[in-house]
């Protein structure tokens, strides 16, 4: 049984307060660092209340607009919180401005879109947002945490050509060996990434995640301080795909796992497309999981071939089961 | 050393359109994890008295027909099984889902009951086979099976009444059932019992020689008795007795890629199947690509059902496995095993061409056979040969359909024809206009169309009743939803093989008045009809991903932009009807074309008695015009042929198809 005490806020308490709010990702609101506190740091309601408001008034933290009715705290500011989340944004794709607005409406409550577009302006000039020019047949600018790579620029319009030549009769395999002839034999396979080691790869969607080759990386991506978990090692992201998809399937041998499924388990909220992409492809050539291509990707929108698996030779994957043959094979640290 | 020219590709098959098909090539490694599965699956059925659900996913191309072949041949086999009275292993039937979600029990009845009659290798059929097994578990049967119903038949007749009415007790066959099954066993009125046993809906006189009434249409639920059947005939296997039921095809139940009726209404039928029945494995094979679509468009507890066992995925090929294909391929073909001699396995391939062809990820069995016909081409011709075009081969496909279908259509199929073959001809002939679930307020209008932009509806009444009371049932019904219903325009339509006798007089009555509030009257060709059937069949099998071309797996956008850049003008005519201002909106025009469909209907029914007659006699006796009757039968040239005289002779022409 958890007790609760009674003894009024010490020093001692507002700074352990203070270190919860510090840790916490996000604001919290008064009953989340309540549930956050341990032991004798459990104090009644009305009591960390007060110590919340002393430490607001002494301007050690802040006190945030209200969300979903109630006030947050934080340690760090309103502008912080909102940079915050629009680079959380913008690390999952690539949005144009009105995305962007949709994206982080409600979960910026006091924060005017006119303030928002100061601070997407801001994080642009520090480097830390790339503005990017518009995709064929499109005019309108989108911005990202990474810039601009040539490779989602020549999927795309590969994607608009196969849905153009299509009704003349080319299909996409015709396209994409004309492509090759006026290439000339210039070497297809992406160049290495020229970003620096602090960039993680793409994250774009169309990203050519397959077309590099077999990836052992063993370098943790580093928590750039948006509060998000560490991304995890591809082995280690291996071996979680696989104990997903037995998950979802409820070990059902050789069961069908659709990729949108698979993708939103939060286990892989804070793993990169081109990242979750190749260690399934990996695991593919591996032979421990089966990759299914999607037959008719052309009939589908942009936005739903998105969220398939991307191989770098225009295949899109939007299911995949783990091998019968490997099912008990455990993947390899 | 060079391959002779006139060596066959043996790379060149690649589609399995039919488990029922001969048999062909097989690696049984291929698969054999699924394939076992769905064995052990009937194994334990026999134990557990539950019915359970597979689901085979796979890409388009990736075996998944193959795979039921083999199932078929393994649940068909000829073995003797040890029991004593003999009885089937199992029941199996392979079903696919080429009909629209409003007929969807009516389908899997006609097409179980089928698979039920067939008899293959000079064998009873399944439907005998059961029938005897349950009758000798009720009265012993002492030595062979087949001897001791020749002597039941022979000695004691009244026996089998007696079994019959103890199945009928027992596995919920109703009284019609009863006595049709009796007719069956008997033999007595062949086409009229099968017609009956397939759902069909026969006329009057067919009902009579069957010592039947035709059904209350006041309260007939043409679904809900296909149902009933199809429980009926799966209760009659009994426990010992495992109904393979294998879907095939679920895709083809949408009518275009919004649609979400008819993979709903796949979901009902397999819960219903599941939960209602004791002894059934239900298969059902679907395109991987359609996986996110099936779980938003079925229900949960659908969906769970149907892979209430496994959910089991067609994995693509690897190396090892290609390998063997090609090889048992090659090895088919006798005048090769000279020529490869003292080559590799493969030649006048090679291993590293399949790993090629297999790549990192795997390829599907269809990818891996399209790759190597074009190799062992090169091989053979030193060149490739390029593959027609899509569009010749689309071109091709209509024309060998469009025969089929002319061949084998007759009149008990105009109801399933329109009901699928409609939907798909307004998808293609106008995108604008989009299929609507059925109104409930409008039960006799089976199929409803909306203009996308101003969302008015057209219905589409499909009046196929044999029996004139039924008929007249309907139609009386249907005026009153027609008074009712915010309909822009409501269609009948009928079968011109079917004619509305003079002596019809309640729905002659029905119709006119019908006619007269706006209703339009539409007698469909059978030329029409047949075209309607290969635009289904082709689009269809372009959803489910079992169309190919040289291998090379044909979208169904590709198909729907040529089939309306190349539809029959008889079917453009017809979306028009239904979605257009229609010239038959055109009084005159209306009333002529009234005239000349009563003519057809009144010599159709003529000539079912008289068989020939000359054009004066019929008009004579029908008391209408001699040329306006001539020129009616002259446009129905599949229906009437005429000899020129004078005087002009007409007769009714034979159906080609013969009843099986």
């Amino acid at each position: 049984m958890t007790t609760v005490t009674s003894a009024p806020p010490s020093t001692e308490t507002a700074s352990i307060v203070v270190k919860a709010l510090d840790a916490s990702p996000e604001p919290l609101k008064a009953k989340q660092i309540g549930e956050a506190l341990t032991g004798p740091f459990r104090f009644k309601p009305d009591e960390l209340q007060r110590t919340l408001d002393e430490l607001v008034a002494a301007k050690r933290i802040h006190q945030l607009p209200p969300y979903q009715g109630k006030v947050r705290y934080w340690t760090r500011s309103l502008d912080e919180f909102a940079r915050t989340r629009i680079r959380q944004a913008l690390d999952r794709r690539p949005l144009t401005r009105s995305e962007l607005k949709r994206s982080v409406k409600t979960s910026l409550p006091g924060v005017s879109e006119k303030r928002q577009g100061e601070i997407l302006k801001e994080l642009e000039q520090q480097g830390h947002v790339h503005k990017l020019p518009p995709l064929l047949n499109s005019r309108t600018e989108r911005f990202s945490m990474r810039p601009a790579d040539p490779r989602e620029y020549v999927t795309h319009a590969l994607d608009k050509l196969a849905e153009k030549l299509s009704k003349v009769g080319i299909d996409e395999q015709r396209l994409r060996a004309a492509c090759r002839e006026v290439l000339d034999g210039q070497a297809t396979e992406p160049a290495p990434s020229t970003a620096p080691p602090a960039e993680r790869p793409i994250a774009s969607a169309t990203a050519h995640a397959g077309a590099t080759a077999p990836q052992t990386e063993t370098s943790v991506a580093v928590d750039e301080g948006n509060g998000r978990p560490p991304v995890p090692r591809d082995d280690e992201l291996a071996r979680l795909v696989i104990e997903r998809m037995q998950a979802i399937t409820s070990a059902s041998h050789a069961a069908l796992v659709s990729i949108t499924d698979l993708r939103r388990q939060p286990e892989f909220d804070s793993v990169e497309k081109s990242t979750f992409d190749r260690v399934l492809l990996d695991l593919g050539r591996k032979e421990r999981v089966a990759l299914h291509r999607h037959d008719y990707p052309m009939s589908l929108d942009e936005e739903e071939r998105r969220r398939f698996v991307l191989d770098g030779h225009g295949r899109y994957y939007n299911a995949v089961s783990v091998r019968v043959e490997s099912r008990e094979l455990r993947v390899e640290s | 050393m060079s391959l002779p020219a006139d060596i066959p590709n043996p790379f060149r098959e690649s589609v399995v359109a039919d488990p029922w098909s001969a048999d062909g090539v097989d690696v049984p490694r291929i698969h054999a994890s699924v394939f076992d599965e769905c064995c052990r699956a009937v194994d334990e059925l026999r134990s557990s008295g539950r019915s359970a659900g597979i689901l085979i996913q796979g890409q388009a191309g990736s075996g998944k027909t193959h795979l039921l072949r083999r199932l078929r041949m393994e649940f068909t086999s000829q073995d003797t099984p040890p029991t004593d009275p003999p009885r089937p292993r199992q029941i199996f039937s392979s079903i696919r889902l080429q009909t629209s979600p409003g007929m969807i029990w009516r389908h899997v009845r006609r097409r179980l009951t089928e698979d039920l009659l067939r008899a293959s290798d000079g064998r009873i059929c399944q439907l005998d086979q059961l029938l005897r097994f349950r009758m000798a578990e009720k009265r012993p049967a002492i030595g062979h099976l087949d001897l001791w119903w020749q002597y039941l038949w022979d000695e004691h007749p009244d026996a089998v009444d007696e079994l019959l009415d103890h199945l009928a007790e027992h596995d919920g066959f109703d009284y019609p059932a009863t006595t049709v099954l009796r007719h069956f066993l008997g033999g007595t009125h062949r086409r009229e019992t099968l017609g009956w046993l397939r759902g069909e809906q026969l006329p009057d006189s067919a009902l009579e020689k069957l010592g039947l009434k035709p059904s209350d249409e006041e309260t007939a639920e043409p679904e809900a008795e296909a149902r009933a059947a199809i429980r009926a005939f799966c209760a009659l296997a009994g426990p010992q007795v495992p109904v393979v039921l294998c879907f095939d095809q679920v895709e083809s139940l949408q009518a275009d890629p919004e649609d979400k009726a008819g993979l709903f209404a796949f979901g009902q039928l397999v819960a219903a199947l599941h939960d209602e029945t004791e002894n059934v494995l239900i298969v059902s094979c679907m395109q991987s690509s359609f996986l996110d679509d099936i779980r938003k468009h079925v229900r949960g507890a659908d969906y769970d059902r149907i892979g209430s066992r496994a959910t089991l995925g067609l994995d693509l090929l690897r190396f090892p496995q290609s390998v063997e294909l090609v090889q048992s391929r090659l090895d088919a073909v006798e005048p090769l095993a000279a020529l490869r001699a003292g080559h590799g396995a493969l030649w006048p391939l090679s291993e590293s061409d399949v790993r090629t062809i297999v790549g990192d990820q795997g390829c599907t069995p269809r990818e891996l056979l399209k790759s190597c016909a074009e190799k062992f081409t090169i091989a053979q011709r030193g060149a490739a040969v390029d593959a027609p075009p899509v569009e010749e081969f689309l071109r091709d496909e209509w024309d060998g359909r469009l025969d089929q279908a002319i061949a084998k259509n007759d009149a008990n199929n105009t109801e399933p024809i329109l009901a699928r073959g409609l939907p798909f001809l307004i998808s293609v002939a106008a995108p604008d206009w989009k299929q609507q679930e059925r109104d409930p307020r409008l039960p006799d209008v089976d199929l409803l169309f909306a203009d996308k932009a101003t969302n008015a509806r057209a219905g589409v009444s499909l009046c196929t009743q044999g029996s004139m009371t039924s008929l007249a049932a309907r139609l009386k019904r249907l005026r009153k939803q027609h008074a009712e219903a915010e309909l822009r325009k409501l269609i009948l339509v009928r079968d011109p093989r079917s004619p509305i006798g003079a002596g019809a007089k309640k729905a002659n009555q029905y119709l006119s008045e019908l006619r007269t509030n706006g209703a339009a009257f539409h007698q469909p060709s059978p030329e029409l009809l047949a075209a309607l059937d290969a635009l289904a069949s082709l689009l269809s099998e372009a959803q489910s991903g079992d169309l190919s071309a040289a291998g090379e797996t044909v979208t169904p956008r590709t198909v729907r932009e040529w089939l309306a850049a190349h539809l029959e003008p008889e079917l453009s005519e017809f979306a028009e009807l239904v979605t257009g201002a229609a010239a038959s909106d055109d009084a005159s025009d209306h009333a002529a074309a009234d005239e000349d469909a009563a003519a057809a209907d009144r010599l159709t029914e003529f000539l079912q008695e008289r068989r020939m007659a000359t054009i004066d006699e019929a008009a004579e006796h029908l008391g209408c015009d001699a040329l306006a009757l001539e020129t009616a039968a002259r446009r129905r040239p599949r229906q009437f042929a005429l000899l020129t005289g004078p005087p002009t002779v007409v007769f009714e022409r034979v159906e080609s198809a013969s009843p099986p």
